[in-house]
């Protein structure tokens, strides 16, 4: 082997470099971390599982439904495990999941991809009062 | 495949909303709220119940603050014959031709069977061409991020973010529910304005013979905001210029 004094110490330094993501968890001590996840309150509308992998497919497709469809009843989704009926908006999955810190972001932030789906969507950790109804404009009216 | 309850051809027969304004009564709303309070841009309900329901920001500077109701005021162009002022409310037309539609790129915004032109947000990339095509000036256009103008939140509607453009959706989210129930859906500017004000708009199903506003359409001379392009607006104003 020729150039054994560059070649050897470039490897090192190479492999050093790859394997950051391992020191930077080793030292801060969340080496084999796994999301956990809050359990949710009710039942979902999908199996477990098909939901885990599939959860964006099951959203786009309400997002298409509820906007495009609205007014042929695409509001209403069926569920293909239980066969009931459920209103498809977010609002929906946040009677069950009540926190997105414990929940979406839990795994999100594991794989480290960031869905744009809260820049406009409402969430239960946005911090501002609720608009209730019509009764709260008499303060303005009378 | 999803099956749905209705065919497009179903509801197409079936419904068809649009807006009835009194123009006499939203003019003696008008002229009491800014005689009381002495603001000549004073919000009347309506505008303000629809800020609140669809989450629609408020900011300081006029260019970059969404409205998805205006109040108008207008004379007649022959001040010698009639020199009253009329103060109109100003939305989107939901027209059954709607020129925002055919030029959108995206093909973001649509109309539904219902009538109701819609804009899906997820779609829309900004570009603003509906905004020129729009003849009534009816859409805004997010310049700065909606939250920092929101001072409450309703779950029930979508916040839009910055880059999209947005307009009156008649509370699609409201008619969707009242029709999944059975009711007699009520926008919250109608809601509004029958509560707290004069009663001026009414809202209704004017393929449904009985409704109260086919009932306004038939009984009166109804004016549309500029008929000769052809759009069909469905927006109706009544009694104007005090017949």
């Amino acid at each position: 082997m020729y150039n054994k004094k560059y070649v050897i110490p470039l490897i090192l330094v190479f492999l050093i470099g790859f394997f950051t993501p391992y020191w930077y968890n080793a030292m801060a001590g969340t080496l084999g971390h796994v999301p956990t996840l809050k359990e949710p309150a009710g039942n979902c509308v999908e199996d477990k599982d098909w939901m885990a992998a599939n959860h964006m497919l099951l959203l786009q497709q309400w997002r298409t439904q509820a906007i495009r469809h609205g007014a042929e009843g695409g509001g209403i989704y069926h569920s293909f495990t239980t066969g009931e009926e459920y209103h498809a908006s977010t609002n929906t999955c946040w009677s069950c999941h009540d926190s997105k810190e414990e929940f979406c972001d839990q795994c999100h932030d594991y794989v480290g991809i960031h869905p744009e789906c809260w820049d406009c969507h409402y969430t239960p950790s946005v911090e501002k009062p609720h608009y209730s109804g019509i009764e709260e404009l008499s303060k303005y009216f009378s | 495949k999803t099956q749905f309850i209705e065919s497009p051809e179903e509801v197409r027969e079936k419904r068809r909303w649009a807006m009835a304004v009194d123009v006499e009564r939203c003019t003696q709303c008008m002229e009491e709220l800014i005689a009381k309070t002495g603001d000549e841009k004073i919000k009347p309900p309506c505008v303000v119940a629809c800020d609140k329901e669809n989450n629609v920001p408020e900011f300081e500077e006029e260019r970059f603050d969404p409205q998805w109701m205006r109040i108008a005021k207008l004379k007649l162009d022959k001040p010698e014959v009639n020199p009253k002022e009329y103060y109109i409310p100003l939305l989107c037309n939901h027209c059954e031709h709607p020129p925002c539609v055919q030029v959108c790129l995206t093909k973001a915004s649509f109309k539904r069977p219902d009538g109701i032109v819609e804009i899906d947000m997820h779609r829309c990339i900004g570009c603003r061409y509906c905004m020129i095509a729009c003849p009534y000036g009816a859409r805004c256009f997010n310049f700065i991020d909606p939250r920092e103008g929101l001072k409450e939140v309703n779950p029930n509607v979508q916040m839009r973010t910055e880059g999209v453009v947005e307009k009156c959706t008649f509370c699609v989210h409201r008619i969707d529910e009242a029709v999944k129930k059975g009711e007699e859906p009520i926008p919250a500017c109608v809601e509004a304005c029958h509560k707290y004000g004069k009663g001026a708009l009414v809202f209704g199903n004017i393929k449904d013979p009985n409704s109260e506003i086919s009932k306004i359409l038939r009984e009166n001379i109804v004016v549309q905001l500029r008929a000769n392009l052809g759009t069909d607006p469905h927006v109706f104003y009544a009694k104007l210029g005090g017949e």
